[in-house]
């Protein structure tokens, strides 16, 4: 009996020293990978509009359905997917809190979202300015009602991003262009809250692509015994 | 909170010349230690009912949601990736957790024989719980979430949750620490662990979460490990004691060994709190974390099998019982469940499985495995036993609880089925790359109709159960000296010559 | 009928009998039998009752097979209890034995290829000026798109690139005038090569690949001119002249890779 309190006290704390703090201890200490050949630093910090997007991410609880994790090769379909070119690593989340990795895949991964031509502009380069402008209005009118661009989707519609207001003189630049079935009534047009600019913002910003010494791109797997390449 | 007064008892001579009288005066004070912490009992039962039923219209809307994305869907209040939160909350600390701590409060009553004053403060623990969570969830809708599993609830609600869950805690680790000296029984060692281990988990979780300098994947982890707690050293723990309990109390034998529940206790102890990361199998988390968890999953088979075969050779010879007792059908019927969900759950942790069935409704179905047939089973059975007592009236209709038990037997079964069969079409649609992304959402989508005909069942189930429920605090159950059996004790098959003595004695 | 010692815990201690006069029971019947069926007919408290029956051999010798999995499986794929190994499969058998042959340690960074890197890089270091588009600004900076200084020889192009160029300009007929600096002190050999390839291959461009040695070699001859180059002497280098030690080759395409 007199081991009893320090018994449990003695599970707890193992076990939280064990997954917790020696975890925390390494992986606080990871630091951004510089190329050294570009200089070029990733992961970067997100800040402005796309770090206010993740609130409204978080906000719709968008993670119910959706991870942000890309898996390697044997582990499932991921790669061949395209939701990345690469497995994902503790190094690509280093300044979100909380991640929003997720566990639940009702729709798509979302960790490459930002990288992948949803909006089929065909083109290479998805950081030109029209790429970027064409992906946006994709997000917006999906978001505003998944059906019209997937009629199958069981996604709900976040119809409380958007606002419906009266056409005054011109109609908006950022209004969106909705087929009949889905328009709003004459003389009315649809624009993007600042929430959906936000989480659109968000998405897009959404690349873990950048190739990291300790993430090996899609190769193929290592201990062919194990089978997993083979049931892909 | 005062001292502790020892039990008391009218003031019978101490020496009684019968075995009948010894047994009138044991009985006298269970019946006095019950009446003692019968209102902070009855109401955690009736907040985890009310909670209980609450979960079921979500739980039926959410599965409609699922298939008709449109259903309730301009709302942002009652978005699916809001309510779907709500509903998990609702399930755990609201249902389970109040449903467990009545148990425990009860249970914990009995087995210290001692009375404690001040039972208010439980009474005020469970406003403060209850609050809290209500308050929690309205903020999970008003878009104020979190997003990480069980960790939902604003932080702030989390604390008025404790502050409240603290008041009951002390009361009942008071009880067992003034408990009358003895050896103890393993139901005690369960639940003081199991308040204690939610209060540091919760507190620990909920301050490492809250550092704005802690980013990274280690936010997952610390999650996923709370996760892991709350359902392993919570509802587990809880869920357990009250078996340890019921089973000897309702069959009247004596628990199969003593050696093998300690056994069982301390592995449970120093293995459960490893197990929740094996969720993030794949994930961007250090290989030797998930490993680990995925060992100590494995490893969990052993207070697992020590744990099944003390509660089966204590049961072995009585499981005719469950015929006709509506505690031991429910509770014997949740401890087989805990043996087999957790072999699902070492299967559905290995790295393999997870190619499989990884990340998808598979994993939700395991959770209801856990949290509904084993533990939710279990609390029907000793609500149904701890009612009687508290209100000295015998549940009103024997149809009323087999409505309950097939309502809900049949419910959760068609849910976790359905949700297998979704989980395995949604793993293997995503692994195959040549499958549209729509089309697996289709894929899934036959039996994800399904569980809504299982959330009906479910809804029906609990319905009743708590009309039943609300019949017994109104005092308008059986005046009977025979408990409301789902069939006659007698009308048996398979009678041996050492139950029908042991049946005899009983009546 | 036999003297039952009550148990200790039983005797009442504390309330004189006088208070507990109508008590009992919380004023209901003193019946117990009936009122408290549910009480009465239980069965006694549970209890520890002596019995440590041990594991069952069976039981014991599964936990044992258990262990023994449980250390292999962690030492297997264990991934060293390294912090920056995520793919326990690759990395598992290396961690220990460095040299099988799926490779030790955690994965070699990915090569990128020189056209991918010179994008990077031209990114950070030419698109200022030249423009992501390649066009140059008119009257300033000329473009490389299309430009015979460009997909010409190579030895034109990177003597510029290492020395500069001042002064006016006519490319397609257009005049600029600008300032180059040279790059020479800022980038290493391969990061020349690599801006160049991908600068002679991008924009509709199609020439051969610019190699570090080659850019290493002009680097040498050109070590003592420390002046940038003027219009008329970059022109006075053959338009074909390639890299020291390197085939002639004109603006005819060589095999573009991209």
């Amino acid at each position: 009996m007199k081991y009893f309190f320090p018994g449990i006290l003695a599970a707890f704390l193992i076990g939280w020293f064990g997954q917790i703090l020696l975890p925390y201890r390494a992986l606080s200490r990871i630091d951004p990978f510089v190329d050294a050949d570009t200089n070029e630093i990733y992961p970067v910090n997100v800040a402005g509009i796309a770090n206010q997007g993740r609130e409204v991410y978080i906000a719709n609880g968008c993670v119910s359905c959706h991870t942000q994790q890309v898996r390697a090769d044997y582990m499932g379909g991921d790669l061949e997917r395209n939701w990345g070119t690469r497995r994902t690593v503790a190094r690509d989340y280093m300044y979100e809190n909380p991640v929003l990795l997720g566990t639940l895949r009702v729709g798509p991964d979302l960790a490459g979202v930002g990288a992948r031509d949803l909006a089929g502009t065909g083109e290479a380069d998805l950081t030109t300015a029209a790429s970027q402008e064409k992906l946006a209005r994709w997000h917006y009118i999906h978001l505003y009602n998944p059906r019209i661009v997937s009629p199958d989707s069981n996604m709900p519609a976040y119809k409380w991003l958007f606002e419906e207001r009266e056409i005054k003189g011109q109609i908006s630049l950022n209004a969106l262009n909705l087929p009949p079935a889905f328009a709003p009534k004459p003389g009315y047009e649809i624009v993007p809250k600042p929430e959906a600019e936000k989480l659109v913002g968000y998405l897009l910003s959404l690349n873990k692509n950048h190739s990291l010494p300790e993430a090996k791109a899609a190769a193929p797997a290592v201990s062919p015994q194990t089978g997993g390449a083979a049931t892909k | 909170m005062s001292a502790p007064s020892e039990t008391e008892i009218s003031g019978k001579t101490p020496v009684v010349s019968s075995a009948r009288s010894a047994d009138y005066i044991e009985k006298l004070a269970l019946a006095e230690r019950d009446a003692a912490v019968a209102l902070p009992v009855l109401l955690l039962f009736a907040s985890a009912i009310i909670w209980l039923v609450g979960w079921s219209v979500l739980n039926f809307i959410l599965a409609i949601k699922l298939v008709t994305p449109g259903f309730l869907g301009d709302s942002s209040f009652l978005t699916y990736g809001r309510l779907q939160p709500v509903a998990t909350n609702i399930f755990t600390y609201g249902w389970a957790s109040c449903a467990g701590m009545g148990t425990a409060l009860w249970v914990m009553a009995r087995l210290c024989r001692v009375r404690i004053g001040m039972p208010i403060t439980v009474l005020i623990g469970t406003a403060f719980w209850n609050t809290g969570l209500l308050l929690g969830i309205i903020a999970i809708q008003a878009g104020s979430g979190r997003p990480l599993e069980y960790l939902e609830l604003p932080v702030w609600s989390h604390l008025i949750m404790l502050l409240g869950f603290a008041l009951i805690a002390v009361y009942v680790i008071s009880l067992f620490v003034h408990r009358r000296p003895g050896p103890g029984f393993i139901s005690q060692f369960y639940i003081v662990a199991a308040f204690l281990w939610l209060g540091w988990s919760l507190l620990t979780a909920d301050i490492f979460a809250s550092l704005p300098w802690v980013k990274g994947v280690i936010t997952a982890v610390n999650g996923a490990w709370f996760a892991g707690n709350f359902q392993g050293l919570w509802f587990t723990a809880l869920g357990l004691a009250a078996v340890y309990y019921l089973i000897p109390k309702v069959t009247g034998k004596a628990i199969h060994s003593y050696y093998l529940a300690n056994l069982g206790f301390w592995t449970f102890a120093f293995l459960y709190p490893w197990t929740g990361l094996h969720q993030y199998n794949g994930g961007p988390i250090p290989a030797w974390l998930i490993t680990l968890s995925i060992v100590a999953t494995t490893l969990t088979i052993v207070p697992v099998a020590t744990v099944a075969v003390n509660h089966h050779v204590t049961m072995v010879g009585s499981h005719f019982m469950m015929h006709y007792s509506p505690t031991l059908r429910f509770t014997v019927a949740g401890a087989m469940c805990y043996t087999a969900s957790a072999v699902t759950g070492v299967i559905l942790a290995q790295r393999s499985a997870s190619h499989v069935a990884g990340m998808s409704f598979t994993g939700i179905a395991q959770d209801y495995f856990v949290l509904y047939t084993f533990f939710s089973f279990v609390m029907f059975g000793a609500i149904y036993f701890i009612m009687p007592r508290l209100v000295r009236r015998e549940w009103v209709s024997a149809r009323l609880i087999k409505f309950h038990f097939w309502g809900a037997a049949y419910g959760i079964g068609l849910t976790i089925l359905f949700l297998v069969v979704a989980g395995l079409f949604q793993s293997s649609g995503w692994n195959s790359s040549v499958i549209r992304p729509v089309m697996v959402v289709q894929m899934a989508e036959a039996p994800l109709r399904g569980t809504i005909l299982a959330g009906f069942l479910l809804l029906v189930g609990h319905v009743v159960f708590a009309i039943h429920f609300v019949l017994m605090v109104l005092r308008m159950g059986q005046v009977s000296s025979e408990p409301t059996y789902l069939a006659s004790p007698t009308a048996r098959y398979d009678y041996d010559e050492e139950e029908q003595k042991m049946h005899e004695e009983a009546a | 009928m036999s003297e039952h010692k009550i148990p200790e815990y039983l005797i009442p201690q504390k309330y004189p009998k006088h208070e507990m006069e109508g008590r009992m029971d919380y004023n209901e019947a003193a019946d117990v039998g009936s009122l408290h069926g549910a009480i009465a007919r239980e069965k006694g408290e549970p209890a520890y009752e002596g019995q440590n029956k041990r594991l069952p051999n069976w039981l014991t010798v599964f936990f044992c097979v258990l262990l023994f999995w449980s250390g292999g499986y962690l030492f297997l794929f264990g991934g060293g209890f390294r912090n920056d190994v995520f793919s326990e499969r690759d990395t598992a058998a290396a961690m220990y034995f460095p040299k099988s042959p799926t490779g030790g340690g955690a994965a070699p960074e990915v090569e990128k290829t020189p056209f991918e890197l010179g994008k990077s890089l031209f990114t950070g270091t030419c698109q200022a000026c030249h423009q992501s588009t390649g066009q140059g600004v008119p009257g300033q900076y000329p473009p490389l798109a299309g430009s015979e200084f460009v997909v010409g020889g190579e030895r034109r192009l990177v003597s510029i690139v290492l020395k500069g160029l001042q002064g006016p300009l006519t490319i397609h007929g257009q005049s600029f005038n600008g300032q180059m600096p040279g790059w020479e002190a800022s980038l290493n050999d391969k990061k020349i090569a690599a801006i160049l390839t991908y600068v002679r291959n991008e924009w509709g461009n199609k020439a051969s690949d610019v190699s570090p040695e080659g850019v290493a070699a002009l680097r040498a001859e050109l070590a003592s001119r420390a002046e940038s180059w003027n219009e008329s002497e970059v022109r006075a280098i053959p338009e074909t002249a390639p890299l020291p030690g390197g085939k002639e080759s004109g603006p005819a395409p060589a095999a573009a890779p991209h």
